[in-house]
């Protein structure tokens, strides 16, 4: 029996020119962005393969020669093809020294699986009626299986699945942290946030007086929405920082020691901070406490995202300021002492509406009492000096009331009352202008319910500290 | 029984003449004069500062009434100054008064604009008001309730610089204290002060902090810087058309503060109490009739006090047999404003 021994050679594997580039349809996630959705499964796609072979017999046979295989033919076939029997014919030709060399150029073959193509050569010559049959496996192909782009896989049953786009991962697929489904549902797209300062922001008073009359501090949030979806942004990190605006609440200097609000740390909620990171609740605010100095003045509060960032900080004013301070208006029964010495504090002359009603009673009460008595100087002899700044709180004067025995700074309550428009010095030093019947004063202050206690300051800083609320504020 | 307003204040004066300590070494002593040694700190220094208060003064405020024509009703106080008073009393102050009669419209201080009109409204605070010569009275709204009256006199030490006499010294007393008013009395608080030397003060601004134990404590001593006293001042108002009843009404509702101010015994305002209830069934349903409850109320204070008629509590007596269930000028009150409503209904004298 002749043994052929088929040696296949220059067997190509490469995928079809199919067209890979379908589309993929990522259609649902247009109708429901913020949710991501199945991911589409097809099939896998088999090679195809292009089974161009050479193939040489040797033919081993003693009793044939080269040309007794001459008009033999073969047939070939695979377990997918059915019809199996392709036959054809040796070509008349025949290679010296008994070797048949034969080039098969077969159709392409779809594979659905590893497989094998078998050929089986009928040498039936027709001279010879003894047909010659010999047969061998010759080759075994393995199947490669590929996804079109986009998808991944095949898995075991020869499925793909749809890629998750960049920035995203997990079946279904879903956006890393930090990235959400673009418009059209078919890209991880870097998320977006905005953040906004709760507007406008209420006033808050001063610290600093020993009974509080009025909030001195204040809860501000800051909200974070995702821009894409309009949606408040829970658990946001958000970074409040607090400064002050030079030149505000009627100081006129500024320094870096000047004193400024604090935050509550978000953590405690009772550390005073200059700046803390809060996070952002179910209505995507975060909200910080805001505590007010003893100075008055505008604070500016800054919020910017921490994590995820946003597109830009946000940031508001907050007036620190003791509300409803009018200007002391000028009066016959009283002088003022204009403009103030203290050109840090030009404008020291203010007074709730209350108090200087009452501290103008006093003076016209004094001024007719004692207005044919003998006097140092002509009336009016009530000079105010200091009552509040525009906005209260500390009234530093380091300018004019610095001295050895009371060392003045700036920032420093010297003034330790005249933070809320009710109190007011009033000059009782003996020079042109003070007071020239003291206890007539005293009596007239009394009469107007106002307790009296003794003089401030000494020499030419002596003075009576009216307070015209009768509370130390 | 005899209760002071002033008991209170002298309960809070006498916890200060134990040192309050309050920052380290500050404090605050009352030394054997009565006045005030605080030491405190300013911020920089430890400092020491002496106020003298104007409660050095024994006073004795003695309300007399009378019913004048047209049923208008003076009230008159003597003042009296006892022997150990260190200062002479130069200012009283009698707030919470519901109003006072004034022959001349109100000109109010927050009208002034202009010297005149400060003219007007001095001389109109003025006008209503009866005093001593030497002595300067205003009737100015009271400033703890600007809807009530406060009557005030002050003797000017100032305005008056050579003097022998300045304003009530101790051992003596003042006469002729005094305003009217259709309104019946009640009882109200006078306060009274000593004059008090024109004093040096802080050498600075004081203690440098306001949350300080003796700032506060200041601030009590100051707030209280007068002796309060009772006094018979105008608390009730007449009903307009006179109305006997609803004025009794009115006069017992009054008489119920005196139980908290220890001026009644409960039981005896009890007692009271359904004699008021009686006389005002009776006004409403018979008029003149209801005189006669009041003529029982009246025998009930009798029989405690003599000279509840005259109107002076000067001339009141306790009769010594009978133990007093109400207050000496308690009982006048009473007395005259039940008198009062017996007169407008025909009755009494
Ligand atoms: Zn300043
Ligand atoms: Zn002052």
């Amino acid at each position: 029996m002749d043994t052929l021994t088929f040696a296949a050679s220059g067997i190509r594997h490469q995928a079809s020119g199919k067209n890979h580039n379908r589309r993929l349809n990522f259609a649902l996630h247009i109708l429901a962005i913020a949710i991501p959705v199945m991911a589409t499964v097809q099939p896998a796609v088999a090679d195809t393969i292009a089974a161009t072979a050479t193939y040489t017999i040797y033919h081993t046979s003693n009793h044939e020669t080269c040309d007794n295989l001459q008009g033999a033919y073969y047939t070939y076939s695979t377990p997918a093809d059915t019809l199996a029997s392709h036959q054809a014919s040796f070509p008349r030709y025949c290679h010296q020294g008994g070797i048949l060399k034969w080039t098969q150029v077969a159709s392409n073959f779809v594979l659905t699986s590893n497989t094998s193509l078998t050929f089986t050569v009928d040498v039936a010559r027709t001279a010879y009626t003894a047909a010659v049959h010999d047969t061998g496996i010759v080759k075994t192909w393995a199947v490669f299986w590929t996804c079109p782009s986009g998808y991944t896989g095949p898995d075991a049953s020869h499925m793909c699945t749809l890629a998750c786009p960049p920035h995203a991962s997990g079946t279904p697929c879903a956006c890393d942290a930090g990235y959400v489904f673009d418009a059209a549902g078919t890209s991880c797209v870097a998320e977006q946030y905005t953040v906004a300062l709760q507007n406008p922001l209420a006033d808050v008073e001063p610290s600093g007086t020993a009974n509080v009359y009025a909030a001195t501090s204040r809860d501000v949030y800051a909200q974070v929405i995702d821009q894409q979806t309009s949606l408040p942004q829970v658990g946001a990190q958000v970074k409040f920082s607090v400064d002050v605006i030079a030149g505000t609440g009627g100081h006129d200097h500024h320094d870096a020691l000047r004193p400024k609000g604090k935050l509550l740390d978000c953590r405690d909620n009772t550390t005073e901070v200059e700046s803390t990171v809060c996070i952002t609740q179910l209505d995507g605010k975060a909200t910080v406490t805001f505590k007010a100095p003893e100075v008055s003045g505008t604070h500016t509060i800054n919020a910017e995202c921490i994590s995820p960032a946003c597109t830009n900080p946000a940031s508001g004013d907050i007036n620190v300021k003791v509300d409803g301070l009018e200007s002391i208006p000028i009066s016959p029964f009283y002088n003022m002492q204009l403009p103030n010495r203290d050109t840090n504090h030009p404008k020291a002359h203010f007074l709730m509406e209350a108090p200087q009603k009452k501290l103008e009673t006093i003076a016209i009460l004094y001024m007719l009492k004692t207005l044919y008595m003998r006097k140092q100087s002509a009336p009016p002899d009530i000079t105010l000096n200091d009552a509040s700044l525009e906005w209260g709180g500390v009234l530093d004067c380091f300018l004019t009331c610095n001295s050895d025995q009371y060392p003045s700074t700036p920032w420093h309550k010297h003034h330790i009352e005249h933070r809320r428009g009710s109190v007011v010095d009033i000059k009782a030093n003996g020079s042109t202008g003070s007071i020239a019947h003291e206890k007539d004063f005293r009596t007239a202050a009394k009469k107007m319910g106002i307790a009296l206690g003794v003089p401030h300051g000494s020499g030419s800083g002596r003075h009576y500290h009216l307070r015209l609320n009768n509370r130390g504020e | 029984m005899k209760t002071k307003l002033s008991i209170l204040i002298g309960l809070l004066l006498a916890s200060y003449a134990s040192v309050i300590f309050a920052y380290p070494g500050e404090s605050i002593v009352q030394d054997a004069n009565g006045d005030y040694l605080i030491t405190y700190w300013n911020g920089a220094k430890m400092k020491q500062t002496k106020f003298v208060p104007a409660t050095k003064i024994e006073p004795t405020v003695i309300s007399a009434l009378k019913l004048a024509d047209v049923w208008l009703i003076t009230y008159r106080y003597t003042i009296d100054n006892g022997v150990n008073a260190k200062q002479p009393i130069t200012q009283i102050m009698i707030g919470g008064i519901s109003n006072i009669y004034r022959s001349q419209p109100l000109v109010p201080f927050s009208s002034v604009t202009d010297m005149n009109s400060a003219l007007s409204a001095f001389q109109s605070s003025q006008a209503p008001m009866v005093q001593p010569n030497l002595w300067n009275g205003l009737a100015l709204p009271d400033p703890e309730n600007n809807s009530l009256v406060q009557s005030s006199w002050d003797f000017s030490t100032e305005m008056h610089p050579h003097e022998i006499r300045i304003g009530i010294p101790h051992g003596s007393y003042q006469q002729g204290f005094g305003y009217d008013s259709f309104d019946l009395p009640g009882i109200g608080a006078a306060k009274l002060e000593g004059d008090t030397p024109i004093q040096q003060g802080y050498e600075d601004e004081g203690p440098s902090s306001t949350d300080s134990e003796i700032v506060s404590q200041l601030n009590q001593i100051e707030s209280n810087d007068f002796v309060a006293r009772n006094a018979a001042i105008p608390a009730i108002a007449i009903p307009d058309p006179f109305d006997p009843a609803a004025t009794l009404e009115r006069i017992q509702e009054h008489m119920h503060t005196w139980i908290a101010k220890q001026l009644i015994e409960p039981a005896f305002a009890a007692q009271l109490d359904s004699h008021f209830k009686t006389a005002a069934d009776v006004y409403r349903k018979q008029g003149p009739a209801g005189n006669g409850q009041i003529g029982r109320m009246l025998a009930l204070l009798v029989q405690q006090y003599e000279g509840l008629e005259k109107g002076d509590e000067e001339s009141v007596k306790k009769k010594s047999a009978v133990p007093a269930q109400i207050d000496k000028l308690a009982a006048l009150v009473l007395y005259f404003d039940l008198k009062y409503v017996m007169r407008r209904m025909g009755g009494g004298n």
